[in-house]
């Protein structure tokens, strides 16, 4: 939708001065030429303002704060407006988005992009509607749910039943926090992202190895001996054969929440590279014809992409449970496979 | 920014503001929340619990009401039966006595009948016995005087006696 | 885990829509997982080559039939153990 509004601001301004747009600020100093793949990158990518829209050579933008901690000078904090156009503050100046050092030191960037911005509106979002629902329920207690709680309940008791209690079983309740709170942050962001002028939150690998690292640190914290049995004396393989067996089991640990995190960066970068693609057409074709159907498509994508939106939260959700289901469960093959040596004496067995 | 590289601040702004929602959540949210849905749900299969155990109860009480009324029916065909077979047995018994009363009065009034007739006859024999003595009188007095009249008579009368 | 009042048997019970939808994300994970489970191991040798400057990128070779052979592992148990 960002695309589609801001492609409806070039086309005004194609129609009205039958020129070229500048797409973007990075872009508005070779505004002759128009690099789609550029472009693209820069809205799926992080930048230390927020750029809402282009109309005509009027950038509206909302200057975001720049925080920089530094060996030598310390922590730093102002306005992104100073380092704009590539100006340089207080010895910091930005190289492709990337905040620098004009002294070479090396620099931690703890600004609020505009990735940090829209984490703490979806946060925001996430404690305002979710306490407001909470509230429903204290005040009409058992009684039928109304509005919001309404519309969120069926979610919160398919996480519930179908995602928790069949992934991780009778220890489910502990959980469910976490699980509800990943679900609907993924969601809420998907969609923020979907927004016009919003950010690639849950497209930015940060956000997704941070979800994937908790995930696999919850795994890990919540898993009981039959997990690490398995992995370190994995029940039926010769012990010779341990040896590789227990690096591959390792590689599983890791692939897991590493396959979460891929999964979701590329699926929402991916749809967010495909809209944006299409309404790149008008400009690469360089022709009005195409923008209906360059929209069309774009508008279909978008579509598409509210259903990936959830979609890919349920993927998370489910997959992050089956992980802590995983880690949880008590195995059957630990009752007869594991610690086959006490097999000479199964009658004290049980 | 390479997007496949993850930015350090993000990472920590990430890892910060999402465990402070998940800790706010669970607490505000997600807590009362599940509480209030489980405590629903427990309420409904409550309800529902207690909808089939009156259903059941109702259906026992019917079932309890039938029983008693075929009872009451039973009982009542019973009495019913009862009286026909009595009321029967009166009319029969009463046919028997009236019958019987019917039976003894004839053969009385037979009885009586045959005792008068026996009277009756008794008192003709006499009658005729005296008769017989009086005229066997008259003619004995008669005859005393006439001799062949007397044979005669006897005669007769012996005669009269072997036709009876 | 049911409610009681939910019917059995139903093609629309939301039971085996869900349970659908979750064969398909559980197989779609055991797939992801394994192409992960390869360019992981691979990308982990490549820069153990690169760090020790070998001649021979030995630690990419092994490193990618070991992801190559866990991936093909991970994925048979995930199938054979169903659901």
């Amino acid at each position: 939708m960002k695309r589609l509004l801001f492609a409806l601001f070039c086309l005004l301004s194609l129609t009205a001065r039958a020129s070229e747009p500048v797409a973007t600020t990075a872009d508005a100093t070779e505004s002759e030429n128009f690099n789609p793949g550029e472009m693209i990158l820069h809205h799926i990518g992080d930048s230390h303002e927020w750029h809402w829209f282009t109309l005509g050579e009027t950038h509206v933008t909302t200057y975001l704060p720049v925080i920089a901690y530094r060996a030598g000078s310390g922590l730093s904090v102002f306005s992104s407006h100073e380092l704009a156009e590539g100006k340089v503050h207080e010895g910091l100046k930005l190289e492709h988005e990337h905040l620098v050092s004009t002294d070479g030191a090396k620099v931690y960037d703890f600004s609020i992009t505009k990735n940090v911005a829209t984490l703490m509106i979806a946060s925001a979002l996430l404690l305002i509607v979710f306490i407001s629902v909470a509230r429903g329920y204290a005040k009409r207690g058992t009684a039928a749910p109304r509005g919001m709680q309404s519309f969120f309940e069926p979610l919160i008791i398919f996480i519930r039943d179908e995602v928790a209690k069949k992934s991780i079983g009778p220890k489910y309740e502990r959980y469910m926090p976490y699980l509800l709170t990943v679900f609907f942050f993924i969601w809420f962001s998907n969609l923020l992202g979907l927004l016009p002028g919003g950010a690639n939150l849950t497209g930015n690998i940060a956000v997704t190895l941070t979800l994937a690292a908790i995930t696999l640190l919850i795994t890990l914290f919540s898993s009981n001996k039959n997990y690490w049995a398995h992995i370190f004396a994995t029940p039926g393989v010769p012990k010779p054969l341990l040896f590789i067996m227990i690096p591959v089991e390792l590689i599983g640990v890791v692939v897991k929440p590493f396959s979460l995190m891929v999964r979701l960066f590329a699926n929402i970068t991916a749809g967010h590279i495909v809209t944006l693609s299409f309404i790149s057409l008008i400009f690469i074709f360089r022709n009005i014809g195409i923008a209906p159907i360059s929209i069309a498509f774009g508008l279909f994508i978008f579509f598409l992409e509210l259903l990936v939106a959830i979609l890919q939260a349920y993927i998370f959700t489910l997959l992050t449970a089956m992980y802590i289901g995983g880690a949880v469960e008590d195995h059957h093959d630990a009752d007869y496979q594991i610690g086959g040596g006490d097999g000479a004496a199964p009658a004290q067995a049980h | 920014m390479n997007i496949v590289t993850p930015e350090i601040g993000l990472i920590f702004w990430q890892v910060v503001i999402f465990l402070i929602v998940v800790l706010l959540l669970r607490a505000y949210a997600w807590k009362p929340i599940l509480s209030s849905l489980k405590e629903r749900e427990s309420s409904i299969e409550g309800a529902l619990r207690m909808a089939d155990q009156a259903k059941l109860e109702m259906q026992q009480l019917q079932a309890g009401n039938e029983k008693l009324l075929a009872e009451a029916r039973m009982e009542r065909d019973r009495i019913l039966k009862e009286a026909t077979t009595m009321s029967n047995q009166f009319i029969e018994q009463a046919k028997t006595k009236a019958t019987e009363e019917g039976a003894r009065m004839i053969e009385q009034a037979r009885e009586a009948i045959r005792n008068e007739k026996n009277a009756a006859l008794a008192e003709v024999k006499n009658t005729a016995a005296q008769l017989s003595i009086d005229i066997a009188e008259r003619i004995l007095r008669r005859e005393l005087t006439d001799q062949p009249a007397q044979q005669q008579l006897v005669d007769s009368y012996l005669k009269e006696v072997k036709l009876n | 885990m049911a409610s009681p009042v939910k019917p059995p048997d139903n093609p629309d019970n939301p039971d085996n829509r869900s349970d659908r939808l979750r064969t398909v994300a559980r197989y779609s994970g055991i797939g992801m997982q394994m192409a992960a489970t390869i360019g992981l191991s691979t990308w982990a040798g490549y820069s153990l080559d690169k760090h020790y400057q070998t001649n021979t990128p030995w630690f990419t070779l092994g490193l990618m039939l070991l992801g190559l052979f866990a991936a093909l592992y991970n994925v048979i148990r995930a199938v054979s153990k169903g659901e």
